[in-house]
């Protein structure tokens, strides 16, 4: 079965390599079209991301490494022997399987992402459209699409968060569950503050304050915001209001400190408070997180959480690879019944040849049948020819996807006079007999 | 015959839901989520007809004596856990409450009576009010307690207290791991019961009998040191955390238990009272059951007030919630083993 996948990742070749050999989705079409035009290359699709690049070929299996390796050392000007260390090549199963993890987001540097599907899409619409697919490729890719969508609605692999700002709003989510209508507080200023901000405000967060040194980059920040600014000097007022504080400044010294914290629960009555310490060196005192309801979060605490994510999504990935080698299985299985098929078509081809010859027979030798009676024969034929050949259909179809279905193919072609010899797989499928 | 299939069937099917509420927070599995409430639903109803039988059979309500109460008060449990579940959301309380609804359960089939003639005194509808008031304030301070638990946890994994969530966590599974060993030893130690001169059942229990249940207890201890250490690994992590309801949920939920369970309980101790009045002839007698039920009232109580006035919520709340149960335990059942009194019934 010759089904192979030629490529290049992150694990095997570090950037320099593959930003040489990566192309863009012209390129890519421009490689397939070159592959497919080779008469013992069937079909292609190329996938090139900042991640891989990969050519899928469906082919002569003795020449497709050399071929997939020649086009794509061709069309980027790298020359073999460069990569050919960092080359991986898989046929078959093994390729198969590769497509679906890969499909899955299980190959990817951040397990679970969901760019590759709409990448891999993006690749095949533009094989396609080279007319490089068929009927092999079609089924493959379209079923990676389908891998790709089960992993993501079956498992959890993609939901857990893997940033700072996201991290923050599970967080906070899990202090006040709710998070409409919830005061939060910035002091400083800064991207991945903008950032965190954005988020909560999505989530329901009203009355954004912000505070800093200067006044005038309060307003603005506040305007941004749809918020407001607060002078800085009142920190502890604004403490007391707010529920959620980020803090996000250049001091050197922390702005947030352990008394000044237990001041401000005092006035709040203990109403719990989230405090995100994104400032290196840190603006808020490490044992704030000592205060009864105050619970801070500094940089590193966020590392760790999102690790600990990064933990959950490998524990899903254990339940999305089942459903790759499900999907492999599946795959696998159909590719087997379609080498059945000829062999079913044959076997009913030569019944039905039979048949006509030998009603052809008896009607010659018969002229004074009426149109009735003649039709009456012939559907007679039919039927018992039918009946005959239903049995060892059924019986092929269903084995299809057995490892000795050779042998029953073989049998029937040494048992009945089929043309052509026994076929080995995919052969009759892709392109037409010559 | 029929009411004693439906409890042990009610009991099975508690115990499946327990394991699959476990299921659902270990495997972050939403099948197995939904499953445990189905489950839950078909034993509630199991439940809810083994209990309407036995009212029908004792012709009064089904609240006298250790097994009926037992019973009522798991299927009270089951029916908040379900309601809880449904308007808030929190499938991770059923942590302890689904458990908590099968021990209770299983205790309560283990002592099984069929129905003999009572006391005069309670064949009267005071019996229903009294009881059942206080048997609802019970389920509403067990569910204050399980939010308070699961509040304890929570915090310790928010504040990254790490070696504190391990510590809570085995605990906790050790504690109903061999609460299960225990229970199973016992089935199968099944010592004679038999009344003695008062007309109190007695367990006799032979040697063989403590045996068993001892070595019930020892494997329920060791299967659960070890599944409680693999749970507690896996507890104490920042992404567990997303697992459980949020602080603010917990709290809430726990403080608006208690409410509710002041106003039952009080109202039950009053009607109480007005009961013994008709009855004894005096409003309050000292009984043992009396005086500890007004005892964790007033503890109840003084939760409200600290809570209200001393801003006391959170963790100290969620500590009060959790000490609270010890006297509702001791006012429900300690009594009766260890104070006998005018409450003795049975």
């Amino acid at each position: 079965m010759p089904l192979a996948v030629l490529g290049v990742n992150y694990k095997t070749a570090p950037v320099e390599v593959r930003e040489r050999i990566a192309l863009s989705l012209e390129g890519c079409q421009e490689v397939v079209r070159d592959l497919t035009g080779r008469s013992d290359v069937g079909e292609s699709v190329v996938l090139s991301t900042c991640n891989r690049t990969e050519v899928y070929v469906f082919g002569d299996s003795l020449v497709l490494r050399e071929a997939a390796l020649h086009c794509l050392c061709d069309h980027t000007g790298v020359a073999e022997e460069e990569i050919t260390e960092s080359i991986y090549y898989f046929e078959d199963h093994a390729a198969i399987h590769h497509l679906f993890s890969v499909g899955g987001s299980l190959d990817s540097m951040v397990l679970g992402e969901a760019q590759i599907l709409h990448q891999l899409k993006e690749s095949y619409s533009v094989a396609e459209e080279a007319g490089a697919t068929g009927a092999i490729i079609n089924k493959l890719l379209r079923r990676s699409f389908e891998v790709g969508k089960r992993v993501r609605t079956e498992t959890r692999i993609g939901e857990s968060s893997l940033s700072i700002a996201s991290v923050s709003v599970d967080l906070a989510r899990n202090v006040f569950g709710n998070l409409r209508d919830r005061k939060v507080l910035v002091v400083g200023a800064g991207d991945m503050a903008e950032l965190v901000v954005t988020h909560l405000k999505a989530q329901g967060t009203s009355d954004t304050m912000v505070a800093n040194r200067t006044y005038a980059r309060a307003q603005e920040l506040g305007e941004r915001f749809g918020g407001r600014a607060v002078p800085y000097e009142n920190l502890g007022d604004h403490l007391t209001e707010a529920d959620i504080v980020i803090s996000s400044t250049g001091a050197s010294e922390p702005v947030i400190t352990r008394s000044t914290m237990e001041e401000v629960m005092r006035r709040r009555k203990n109403r719990p408070i989230f405090l995100i310490d994104i400032a290196v060196p840190r603006d808020v005192e490490a044992a704030v997180n000592d205060v009864y309801n105050a619970y801070l979060y500094d940089i590193d605490d966020f590392q760790d959480a999102v690790d600990s994510n990064l933990n959950e999504r490998h524990e899903e990935a254990v339940k999305a690879r089942v459903i790759v080698e499900e999907e492999v299985e599946q795959f696998e299985d159909w590719l087997s019944s379609l080498s059945v098929v000829p062999t079913v078509v044959e076997l009913r081809e030569w019944a039905g040849s039979v048949k006509d010859e030998e009603v052809e027979k008896f009607l010659a030798r018969m002229p004074d049948l009426t149109e009735d009676e003649r039709n009456k024969v012939s559907a007679l034929a039919h039927s018992i020819v039918n009946k005959i050949m239903h049995p060892p259909t059924v019986r092929l179809k269903e084995a299809a996807g057995d490892e000795e279905v050779i042998r029953y193919e073989e049998s029937i072609r040494y048992l009945f006079p089929l043309n052509g010899k026994t076929h080995t797989r995919g052969e009759g499928s892709s392109s037409e007999e010559e | 015959m029929f009411e004693q299939i439906l409890i042990g069937l009610t009991v099975v099917i508690y115990l499946g839901s327990a394991a699959l509420a476990a299921a659902e927070v270990a495997y972050l599995s939403e099948v197995a989520g939904a499953v445990c409430v189905r489950l839950l639903q078909v034993g509630f109803a199991v439940h809810t007809v083994s209990i309407i039988l036995r009212w029908v059979e004792v012709g009064r309500a089904p609240v006298a004596g250790m097994a009926e109460t037992l019973s009522f008060l798991s299927w009270m449990l089951v029916l908040i856990f379900l309601l809880v579940r449904w308007r808030y959301q929190v499938g991770a309380a059923g942590l302890i409450l689904v458990p908590g609804a099968f021990f209770l359960s299983a205790i309560g089939g283990a002592m099984y009576q069929a129905p003999q003639a009572v006391q005069a005194e309670l064949m009267s509808p005071w019996l229903g009010v009294h009881v059942g008031l206080n048997l609802v304030a019970y389920a509403a301070f067990a569910v204050a307690f399980s939010m308070s638990l699961l509040y304890v946890v929570q915090e310790d994994i928010l504040k990254k207290r790490y070696q504190g969530v391990r510590r809570l966590v085995l605990g906790l599974v050790v504690a109903l791991g061999t609460g299960l060993g225990t229970y199973v030893g016992y089935l199968m130690a099944d010592p004679t019961i038999f009344e003695d001169y008062t007309g109190h059942r007695v367990y006799g229990y032979s040697q063989g009998d403590w045996l068993l249940i001892g070595l019930g207890a020892g494997t329920g201890l060791v299967v659960s040191l070890i599944a409680g250490w693999a749970a507690a690994r896996g507890a104490a992590r920042p992404s567990f955390a997303n697992r459980l309801p949020a602080l603010y949920v917990l709290d809430q939920l726990s403080s608006r238990s208690i409410v509710l369970g002041f106003v039952l309980l009080g109202t039950g101790i009053l009607s109480g009272a007005l009961w013994a009045q008709s009855v004894w002839g005096s409003w309050w007698v000292w009984d043992p059951k009396e005086v500890w039920a007004l005892v964790a009232w007033l503890f109840y109580g003084a939760y409200l007030v600290f809570r209200n006035l001393a801003n006391w919520r959170g963790r100290y709340a969620a500590f009060l919630a959790i000490a609270g149960l010890f006297f509702i335990v001791l006012a429900f059942l300690g009594v009766n083993l260890f104070f006998p009194g005018r409450h003795d019934f049975n």
